[in-house]
């Protein structure tokens, strides 16, 4: 009996035992979701400071979906400046707004996109808001503190929230809508009062009015004060200044261009401006020049003929208002088309800012990479280079600035290259490209020439010597020349053929191409390419190794 | 009986196992190391606990960050292709707290390693008595001005940071410590290097590289004189520079251009040379990889052109450290690493040129710094022209300052740092020193330079940024804000 009773302590202790071995097996709760991190909607209702915005998230409907998946960036304005925006309208409450008041106010505060203030540049973000509203950034500073801004207006204060489906940047102003169109906003400013004028004169008002989607106008104005510093106070001023037909409405009239060269038919923030040397304009065939100086962004200040003319700087403080059809930018100075005349261009493709920076323009060889030369590009694989070349031997010397541009010019290797040429006025020019001939068993390429797209009438063939004899009024007849001054030892091997006539359309660079179909092992040993208005003289100037010109 | 004999066993086994299994064989301590409490016995043991901080200087990322913390935000570098948006956020002034290059972590462990040193080392004395305590001081005043090094770099890169100095052994140390403001770090930084001065050995009477590559007393001088001139203290800095320049043992390198570059870089260890951190074949630098291979920086659009120049007229007369000394102007490719001399490269096995902490010439412009602070311009404008004509600086970039213009000589002084210590991670702090003095009266060496490298479309926000002058300092790494609930983010990134 006793033993039994052992017996069963035993069988208990023993099923304790298995129990607490066995372990504690309760049901876990799992946590079943894999992220824990709110959306939008989420993070707006359980802040602080956006719950006024997140009722107008509500009111407006859009709740559901910036709770969902998707990317968005949310600019939430702080229940502070909801308040103001609210009492402005004349209501106390988010629920006194109209459902579409609601609606609008909160979709011109998000992007379809995330934008942190990483990607924030001068100017606009890359996408507009949802209700179509263009969204800038700037950066100012106040008392040696700096804040980032949006629209002029509104100051980021809580940046960079990082939800589920996007990004909040927390701010303390409610964006204004923009209205007004650049015309409004032109006649808006009374400082612009006479500029506003001679633009209903010319009519181009209307232009300026039209609203369409992916049309932008991007306005250089000039104030009152800067027509005055030139002298002209009325618009009867500005008329008997320019307008020649007496009709400024006709686009043919110089006030009509006058008017029409101050608007650039893109949406450019004065960012934009700067990214571009050149702008063509709402006159056929005009451009306007940008330079950077340090800050300023001066408008046509150009090295021309040797002179500096100066140009019209921005004044970048009142400059980059956005409006519905574009942007507005104000100009210290008025700026002209210029009448320019065409003249000839003698040019070293070789002269490129890069080689110049290498050190090596004029002095030393230097093989080119790929991507190196802003202005150069050449087809054919990554690793097809071309070659600087300065150190010529005596059957070479006589190239202009002693130096020559050796392009393997073959389909196998380098198909084709294009080269950015000077600024050209807009006429009518001969085209002539100088060579240094190389006859080779293996036989010449041809070459054919393309300016701005469109083929040239003749093609060169490398391996083509000058003909020596006869006299070269009767050789320039047929179309070449001799462009080297003096007799320099490799004299003979160059040549210089004129390619075609060419007509610039618009003073600005162009592109020259060239282009070979066959693939012959000669390279091409370019010397230089001269672009002469066609009623000047084509043979004269000749140059010297050192680039002097020289007349007979 | 013998079934209860059996359950008694199955009984006790069962507790056994139950009751936790401390037994020996469970409890063995590594075969192959040493655990804390054995270390700390030995000479020995002090010895390679220092060797281990110098090991931890070129073995880690620091090299690689300190030339990114001192040229990224600089007109000396371009980046290629290779970079990440991190580097791009960096350089064009977006920079956030997510951003892993605001990571302070290697030089906060390099610290640790030296507070290891500082606090465990003097209790040796007592177990080996064999240590003497010349040498123990000298190896404590090494930790102490590398900590010092490290905390001066904080303080320049971050601004206001935490001030840990003792030895953190485990996570239930306190770390939960506030910033200290910048002033009070380069405060603590001046009482670390002065203890140390008296501590450190002038030389180690071994070999060359022992006294360039190891803190001796010249090092320490060096590093105050920098401290300094960041408090703005010249006639100290002044001191601590005459130190080094009356020892008498140190000089420039010939600037024959084709030896310069050989002898003071690709060698190393010259007689211009006070603290280089030596890499070897074993211990490659980070810079063929960072330059040639993968190459994150190249050489800035303006700095041949516009910062050595060139003289057109005579291909001869040249600056030894622009083309082919510092950079290569045909690749676009920074030179100063690679080069063995103006014609000849280092392979990738060959890459251990080493890093310049401090040398003779940065001691020579440190007090020309100094004396333009004490008025006296024209030993400051002496002290330039030697830098200057040791290497053939052309007059095209002289800009022959009168003693009495104490801005212009500032101007000519932080260009020519620009031209002698191109790539050696300088720049920026150089540029930062001189514009923040008088409550930031020379910004403008700020702005100039940052208009010279900031694209088009970022200038204006790029500008507006860097008047604010907090945001000349990183943001605190979002995991440390996280963990460490003291700390403070920089408010320029708080909004």
């Amino acid at each position: 009996m006793k033993i039994k009773y052992i017996e069963k302590i035993m069988y208990w202790t023993l099923g304790v035992w298995m129990l607490m071995v066995q372990g504690a097996c309760v049901k876990e709760d799992f946590t079943q979701t894999t992220d824990v991190t709110p959306n939008i909607a989420t993070f707006l209702k359980n802040s602080e400071d956006f719950t006024v915005f997140y009722e107008a998230v509500v009111k407006a409907g859009t709740a559901a979906y910036l709770d969902a998946w998707g990317t968005y960036t949310v600019f939430a304005p702080n229940n502070v400046a909801m308040d103001t925006y609210i009492r402005s309208l004349g209501k106390s409450k988010v629920a006194d707004l109209t459902d579409e008041e609601a609606k609008l106010l909160v979709t011109q505060h998000i992007v379809t996109d995330t934008v942190s203030t990483g990607n924030f540049k001068d100017g606009k973000i890359t996408k507009n808001s949802v209700a179509g509203l263009f969204i800038t950034t700037s950066v100012r500073n106040v008392d040696g503190r700096s804040e980032i801004l949006l629209n002029k207006e509104s100051v980021i204060i809580l940046p960079n929230q990082r939800t589920g489906n996007g990004l909040v940047h927390g701010v303390d102003k409610v964006f204004t809508p923009i209205t007004r169109t650049l015309m409004e906003e032109i006649q808006a400013n009374p400082e612009l009062s006479l500029f506003a004028e001679a633009l209903q004169e010319t009519g181009l008002d209307a232009t300026l009015n039209i609203v369409e989607e992916e049309q932008y106008f991007s306005v250089l104005a000039v104030s009152n004060a800067v027509f005055a510093q030139r002298g002209i106070n009325s618009l009867a001023d500005l008329r008997d200044k320019y307008s020649h037909t007496g009709n400024p409405k006709n686009p043919n009239d110089s006030l009509y261009m006058h008017m029409a060269y101050h608007i650039v038919p893109d949406l450019k923030y004065v960012s934009d401006l700067m990214l571009q040397n050149s702008h063509v304009t709402k006159v056929n065939n005009e451009i306007i020049l940008v330079k950077v100086d340090g800050e300023r962004v001066l408008i046509n200040e150009e090295e021309w003929l040797g002179n500096i003319e100066l140009g019209a700087e921005i004044d970048r403080s009142i400059s980059d208002n956005t409006t519905k059809n574009g942007v507005l930018h104000q100009l210290k100075d008025n700026i002209f088309i210029k009448a320019r005349f065409p003249f000839p261009i003698y040019w070293d493709p070789a002269d490129q800012p890069e080689i110049r920076i290498a050190g090596v323009y004029g002095r030393a060889n230097l093989s080119v990479a790929k991507g190196f030369l802003k202005d150069v590009s050449w087809g054919g694989a990554e690793s097809a280079a071309i070659d600087y070349e300065s150190l010529l031997g005596a059957n070479m010397i006589g190239a202009v600035y002693n130096d020559l541009l050796i392009v393997n010019l073959r389909t196998a290797v380098i198909p084709w290259i294009e080269l950015k040429t000077p600024v050209i006025v807009k006429g009518r020019y001969k085209v002539w490209i100088s060579w240094r001939t190389i006859d080779s068993q293996q036989g010449s390429n041809t070459i054919d020439v393309y300016v701005n797209g469109a083929q040239l009438s003749r093609s060169i063939v490398n391996g083509e010597y000058r003909n020596r004899t006869l006299p070269a009024r009767e050789l320039e007849a047929l179309g070449y020349k001799m462009h080297l001054a003096g007799s320099p030892s490799g004299a003979n091997n160059y040549n210089t053929k004129m390619v075609g006539i060419v007509d610039i359309n618009s003073t600005d660079r162009h592109t020259i191409r060239l282009e070979t179909k066959t693939n012959r092992n000669t390279p091409f040993r370019m010397d230089m390419i001269h672009f002469i208005p066609v009623d000047m003289e084509q043979i004269y100037p000749v140059f010297d190794i050192n680039g002097n010109a020289v007349y007979p | 009986m013998k079934r209860i004999n059996l359950y008694i066993s199955i009984v006790l086994i069962a507790i056994c196992s139950l009751s936790s299994s401390c037994t020996k064989w469970l409890d063995l301590k590594p075969q192959d190391g040493l655990v804390e409490q054995d270390f700390w016995q030995t000479k020995e043991h002090v010895r390679s606990a220092v060797n281990g901080i110098y090991i931890s200087l070129v073995s880690s990322n620091l090299v690689s960050s300190l030339f990114m913390h001192g040229e990224m935000r600089t007109n000396m570098v371009e980046l290629t292709a290779f970079t990440t948006q991190m580097h791009e956020e960096y350089r064009f002034a977006n920079l956030m707290s997510t951003n892993t290059f605001t990571n302070w972590g290697d030089f906060y462990r390099i610290i640790n390693y030296c507070n290891n040193v500082i606090d465990n080392a003097p209790g040796v004395k007592e177990v080996d008595p064999t240590l003497l305590q010349a040498d123990l001081d000298a190896y404590i005043g090494e930790a102490l001005t590398i900590r010092a090094w490290m905390y001066f770099y904080l303080a320049r890169i971050w601004g206001d940071v935490p001030l840990k100095l003792n030895y953190t052994q485990s996570d239930d140390d306190n770390l939960m410590i506030a910033k200290s403001s910048q002033e009070e770090v380069l405060a603590a930084v001046v009482a670390d290097l002065i203890r140390a001065e008296g501590m450190v050995k002038e030389t180690f009477a071994t070999t060359i590289a022992a006294d360039k590559g190891k803190v001796t007393k010249y090092t320490v001088n060096a590093l105050l004189a920098d401290v300094y001139l960041w408090q703005d203290d010249y006639s100290k800095a002044l001191d601590a520079c005459e130190m080094i320049v009356k020892s008498g043992k140190f000089e420039l390198v010939s600037g024959d251009p084709s030896t310069w570059l050989n002898v003071l870089f690709a060698v190393g260890n010259s007689s211009e040379g006070i603290f280089e951190l030596q890499y070897d074949r074993q211990q490659l630098n980070p810079f063929h990889n960072l330059f040639i291979q993968n190459r994150i920086y190249a050489v800035g659009g303006t700095v041949y052109e516009s910062l050595y120049m060139i003289d057109e007229s005579d291909p001869d007369n040249f600056d030894v450290r622009g083309d082919r000394g510092s950079l290569d102007a045909s690749t676009g490719q920074i030179y100063k690493y690679q080069g063995i001399n103006r014609q000849q490269r280092k392979t990738l096995e060959e890459s251990y040129t080493h890093w310049m902490v401090y040398r003779y010439a940065d001691v020579l412009l440190m007090k020309a710094e100094a004396l333009n602070g004490l008025n006296e311009g024209q030993e400051a404008i002496d002290l330039i022209y030697e830098v200057r004509e040791r290497a053939n600086a052309l007059d095209l970039n002289d800009l022959t300052p009168t003693e009495d213009d104490q801005a212009t000589i500032t101007t000519f002084l932080v260009a020519e740092r620009a031209r002698e210590f191109a790539y050696e991670g300088k720049r920026w702090f150089d540029v930062l020193r001189h514009a923040r003095r008088n409550n930031y009266a020379r910004i403008d060496l700020i702005t100039n330079m940052v208009m010279e490298y900031a694209p088009a479309d970022r200038q204006q926000s790029m500008l507006g940024k860097y008047r604010d002058p907090n945001s000349h300092y990183l943001p605190i790494y979002f995991t440390e804000l996280q963990m460490n609930k003291a700390l403070v983010q920089n408010p320029f990134y708080n909004n």
